[in-house]
């Protein structure tokens, strides 16, 4: 299990927004099997 | 923290994944109370990170369990995790986790049974050890001060399996300890599935 705080108490919405953000950035074609998988 | 994924681990085939590894992603709140708002206003945004984490595609969504913290909302994840179990439709929502040493094994069994009962399929129950508090009131919640020196989280937890199950779990040289017949109501139809 990988953790990772989010708190931005001005707008947790967006915090999370962002992270959804980078998780589709993350599998898009052309990223490599073994790249780095550190999010925070 | 080991959970009990007691009603099936796992998650939807669709739900947000990180990385060409497809880690999952989930959320994990405590429902922070802001510097000048109320429990109620925590909980209340609390409900709607969790539609908003289910539309962003989040696998699930647990609450803790914290107690006399002015800052925590979710000192009793059964009743939140009810109220976002209502106000999403897909999303596994679930404790991260429940505080055993804090409950009687039965009774967490009969929530979680009646929260799988009520929403199937998506109901979570993550187990804990920590009181998840001060000293103090960790012994309220235990009823006695000599209740924080008991040591007897394995057997509470194997109690807690066999009320989901209808059957003792724990050890033979401890099953003379155990009440035979006793069984959660509602159970579940899907025997508990442990994983890390």
């Amino acid at each position: 299990m990988i953790t990772t705080m989010v708190f931005d108490p001005a707008d947790r919405l967006a915090s999370f927004e962002r992270i959804a953000a980078l998780a589709r950035a993350s599998q898009a074609p052309g990223v490599p099997a073994d790249a780095p998988q550190h999010a925070s | 923290m080991r959970r009990l994924a007691l009603f099936g681990p796992v998650v939807d085939d669709t739900a947000l994944t990180f990385g060409p590894r497809a880690v999952p992603l989930s959320v994990l709140d405590l429902a922070p109370v802001p510097d000048d708002g109320t429990a109620g206003d925590a909980l209340r945004a609390t409900v709607d990170l969790a539609r908003h984490a289910e539309r962003l595609g989040f696998g699930r969504f647990w609450v803790a369990e914290h107690h006399n913290m002015p800052g925590i909302a979710s000192s009793a994840p059964p009743v939140l995790i009810g109220r976002i179990a209502d106000a999403t439709t897909t999303m596994r929502v679930g404790s991260g986790g429940v505080m055993l040493p804090n409950h009687v094994s039965l009774v967490v069994a009969e929530q979680f049974g009646m929260l799988e009962a009520l929403h199937p399929g998506r109901i979570d129950l993550g187990i804990g050890r920590a009181p998840g508090t001060d000293q103090v009131t960790a012994a309220a919640l235990r009823r006695s001060p000599e209740g924080l020196s008991a040591d007897d989280f394995p057997d509470q937890l194997m109690d807690l399996l066999g009320f989901f199950t209808g059957r003792s779990a724990r050890p033979p040289r401890s099953s003379a300890r155990r009440r035979p017949s006793a069984a959660a109501s509602p159970t579940c139809s899907t025997p508990p599935a442990p994983t890390s």
